[in-house]
């Protein structure tokens, strides 16, 4: 073989060539009985190995372990033993419950109502389960049916869903604080939907709100994948949302669709707290259904009521805007004028959708709204 | 599958609060954190224990940076009402040689990439190549390259950093 390289010699000198390459270790091992360079070179290396373990085992001296029993009783867990049961496994089968019961309810009270009919109402899923049809049936009718995400995708973040990092692309895990904005992303939510608010649904998202629902969901990738089988036929936005998710189709960050999910999930994603105006409340906030994308949007609602999307992606270690993306500069938002006002025209007058581009420390932010782009260079210098 | 969590625990708490340190240079934040991990991860119940807690444990110590960024910001705003009321205390000189010691380390750590950095310190807290490979999504045929990268580095600005002191002392 030619010669080793310091690469080889390390792995050979941590015991891990012969555990990854055994074939390679053998060569190495071969190499060195020929070559006096090459353990010339070999003990160099030893000596700046062992080194820098000294060093760093002098910086970061070992500590005591503390008691197991802190962290279980932290956790809501007995110090020892195996899993906890999964609520989630019974989430189903609790709303199936009180669908029954909401159906043998509904069926009777129809029954004593003279002056409705049951086929006049046996589109809701309400009558469907009034109608009496079957535990399973009723299951495969309440999934798909279930309307907002909120509460099902809440489901499967709040405080637990610090999962591995994946998507390859550095997520991060973030205790986000929510606080207000929130709250106000709740109120919003609540607002905006315009599914079918029945009890059967109600109950069913409010089983699977229980935080230990979280059970089994093991990354951000699951959590997308359990939201979007949950919302795919759920109409989740109001009209101007859709609208404006339509005409984003294609554009940074669209590749293929949104999951909306809670603050922490998003953390999580983007590797820190999404980043928004300071002073708008927020809708919704997404990520990028795509396997590997990391993409996170933030809706807020600008005071006509109009939405601003907030785009955020974070830039690859090392790659700066420009590179990313192409042909499209970042504005020089620094030296945009605070207005008094926002400029409303533009959009009122029936204007296109307009972004704007920037980058906030690693993370690339592309603003999006029905505004003029001046105004939108302002809003995009709050953007944090 | 079944995870003992409590063996879990045992065996791997030095080494995540070992990493964690090398990441906020904090022992005591490094336990909070460790801790705080740890709780994650039973409430959370993953089937690869190790590889989930130095993600999260990675991800929670970023956040601890960016925190630590925005105290310090505030901190040197009242640096110069602080000054006036300071009281120095009175060190042993071997504390303060070891601390001495652990900032240059740190100091040397920081001239690094980040992805040096972080293979560097899942070495250092007992992940093998693989383990570092799944975690930093590296070829696990290139760890020993960062690896010698990296020790390279730490020992070179260590030593640079141990010649100013000395220069200074002179």
């Amino acid at each position: 073989m030619s010669h080793a390289t310091e690469g080889d010699f390390h792995a050979y000198l941590d015991g891990a060539l012969a555990a990854y390459d055994p074939e390679a270790a053998e060569r190495l091992v071969s190499h060195l009985g020929r070559c006096a360079d090459c353990r010339a070179r070999l003990e160099a290396e030893r000596t700046v190995r062992d080194r820098a373990g000294e060093l760093l085992g002098v910086a970061l001296p070992a500590v005591e372990v503390p008691a197991f029993e802190s962290v279980a009783g932290a956790a809501g867990r007995p110090g020892r033993g195996g899993r906890r049961l999964s609520v989630e496994r019974f989430a189903w089968a609790a709303g199936i419950l009180v669908a029954l019961g909401a159906g043998w309810m509904g069926n009777a009270l129809l029954r004593s109502e003279p002056g409705l009919r049951l086929d006049t109402v046996a589109s809701t899923p309400m009558a469907d389960d009034a109608a009496g049809a079957p535990g399973e049936e009723l299951a495969a009718r309440i999934r798909p049916e279930t309307p907002a995400t909120e509460g099902q995708v809440a489901a499967v973040s709040p405080g637990d869903v610090a999962g591995p990092a994946e998507s390859g692309a550095d997520d991060r895990v973030g205790s986000g604080a929510v606080g207000t904005a929130e709250q106000d992303a709740n109120a919003s939510r609540d607002r905006l939907s315009t599914a079918p608010t029945d009890v059967v649904a109600k109950a069913a998202r409010a089983d699977l709100a229980d935080p230990a629902t979280v059970e089994g969901v093991e990354s951000l990738q699951a959590v997308r994948q359990a939201a979007q089988e949950r919302v795919l036929d759920a109409p989740a936005v109001t009209a101007p949302a859709r609208e404006l998710v339509d005409e984003s189709a294609g554009r940074f960050g669209d590749e293929a669709g949104w999951v909306e999910v809670d603050e922490e999930t998003a953390t999580l994603g983007l590797g820190r707290p999404p980043l928004r105006h300071p002073d708008l409340p927020v809708v919704r906030i997404d990520v990028s259904d795509t396997p590997g994308s990391a993409h996170v949007r933030v809706v807020q609602r600008l005071p006509d009521g109009e939405l601003l999307e907030v785009l955020q992606q974070r830039l690859p270690v090392g790659q700066a805007l420009d590179e990313d993306l192409k042909g499209e500069p970042a504005p020089a938002v620094e030296e945009a004028e605070e207005p008094q006002t926002l400029d409303f025209r533009a959009r009122r007058a029936g204007a296109r959708l307009s972004e704007i581009r920037n980058q906030v420390d690693d993370i690339v932010v592309v603003l999006r709204a029905r505004l003029a782009s001046d105004s939108l260079a302002v809003l995009v210098s709050r953007i944090r | 599958m079944s995870v003992d969590w409590s063996a879990v625990y045992t065996d791997t708490y030095q080494d995540l609060h070992r990493f964690l340190n090398g990441k906020v240079w904090d022992p005591e934040r490094a336990h909070d954190l460790a801790q705080e991990t740890f709780v994650r991860a039973l409430r959370h119940d993953p089937d690869n224990p190790r590889a989930w807690l130095f993600s999260v444990a990675a991800n929670l110590a970023r956040d601890e940076a960016r925190s630590a960024v925005r105290r310090k910001r505030h901190l040197e705003l009242l640096k110069n009402e602080a000054e006036a009321e300071e009281v120095v205390e009175a060190e042993a000189p071997a504390r303060l040689e070891s601390e001495g010691r652990a900032e240059r380390v740190a100091s040397a750590l920081g001239q690094m990439s980040d992805r040096d950095r972080e293979v560097l310190l899942l070495w250092n807290s007992g992940n093998s190549y693989q383990e570092i490979a799944d975690q930093t999504g590296l070829a696990i045929g290139a760890i020993g390259t960062t690896l010698a990268r990296a020790r390279r580095r730490l020992v070179v600005e260590y030593e640079g950093l141990e010649n100013d002191v000395a220069r200074n002392r002179g």
